[in-house]
């Protein structure tokens, strides 16, 4: 149980550092590559406006 | 975050990178589920009304998911002015709302049933911290509940199309061309840790040399994860989650709880 527990928290830390870590060192020209990607999705494709929520809560997706 | 990821590995995979994102944030969002269910079915091992308490656990379970969309629904319908099909079916989860409604549902269900409902509470109250701080890495993942911009060293861009990219471009933060949020803080890497902090904490207390009485570690879960709310709020930055009077409405929910639990307690006492 104890060792459970230990793993869980260790994978915990791990992957919230690997997540961080990949947020600071991204190079621009990925961020840019991206950018040209999501330009041609829509706002409630990308978007995520709650938890667990990955699709738009905004009005012009909610309110259809 | 998880959109930057989920577009090199769609790139890598030919998956769609929306399709990874959701699976992503879907995923450790139910690993910290998973894990709270296995810890606590293990803390029940040797209760002789387990089976019956598993069953409540998993009934309860639609009703959080319940719980957690009123928030988001009553606060669309009040912008809207109207409630409407879409505004039921389409948005996201509140975890405030999510957590108090399965810890309710499972009160009244211990209740109706005629079983104790503090060994299941208790239990529950002492491993969600731990399933929450991944839940809280699923955030992360998909970029919602970020942070208020900052300058400091832990600050971090979101990419295009992500909810602090799109927020900071409506309000006319970013310049023409910009491919990333403005730095803000990893409120939701915040939350992972204060969780994680938060479990060693009521851990420490569960294990200690003398038992603690029944809710008691519901009382402390509840007035534990209220600070910490009340206190991380200050550095979201997300508008959606709503703001009225100068406080979000999870700050409103937290001071609540405060109140409720202080409340119940006295009267426990009271009556012990």
């Amino acid at each position: 149980m104890k060792r459970a527990l230990i793993v869980a928290t260790s994978l915990c830390l791990l992957l919230a550092g690997s997540l961080f870590a990949f947020a600071r060192t991204a190079p621009g020209e990925s961020y840019a590559a991206f950018a040209d990607a999501a330009s041609g999705a829509t706002c409630c494709e990308c978007a995520s406006c709650g938890c667990l929520g990955a699709k738009c809560s905004c009005l012009e997706c909610g309110g259809k | 975050m998880g959109g930057f990821l989920a577009f090199v590995l769609s790139r890598a995979t030919g998956v769609s990178a929306f399709a990874i994102l959701e699976a992503g944030y879907l995923f450790l969002s139910l690993i910290g589920l998973a894990l709270v269910y296995a810890f606590v079915m293990r803390e029940l091992a040797g209760n002789p009304d387990r089976s019956r308490y598993r069953l409540l656990f998993l009934l309860s379970l639609p009703l959080g998911l319940a719980g957690a969309r009123l928030i988001p629904i009553v606060q669309d319908a009040f912008i809207a002015g109207r409630l409407t099909w879409g505004l039921v079916t389409h948005g996201g989860l509140v975890f405030y709302g999510g957590g108090l409604a399965v810890l309710g549902a499972m009160y009244l269900g211990c209740r109706l049933s005629k079983l104790p409902p503090w060994p299941l509470l208790d239990a529950v109250c002492l491993y969600a911290p731990l399933g929450h701080a991944f839940g809280r890495l699923g955030c992360f993942f998909g970029g919602c509940c970020f942070g208020a911009p900052t300058e400091c060293l832990v600050g971090v861009r979101f990419p295009a199309a992500s909810p602090a990219f799109l927020q900071h471009r409506s309000l006319g933060l970013l310049p023409q061309g910009a491919v990333a949020s403005l730095p803000v803080h990893p409120s939701q890497l915040y939350e992972t840790l204060g969780n994680l902090a938060l479990f060693a904490l009521l851990a420490l207390l569960a294990k200690g040399q003398r038992p603690l009485p029944p809710a008691r570690l519901t009382a402390y879960y509840l007035l534990g994860y209220a600070a910490l709310r009340f206190t991380l709020e200050f550095w979201r930055g997300d508008a959606i989650r709503g703001i009225y009077w100068g406080l979000s409405l999870s700050q409103y929910v937290a001071l609540a709880v405060v109140l409720a639990t202080a409340v119940a307690a006295l009267s426990l006492r009271e009556k012990t």
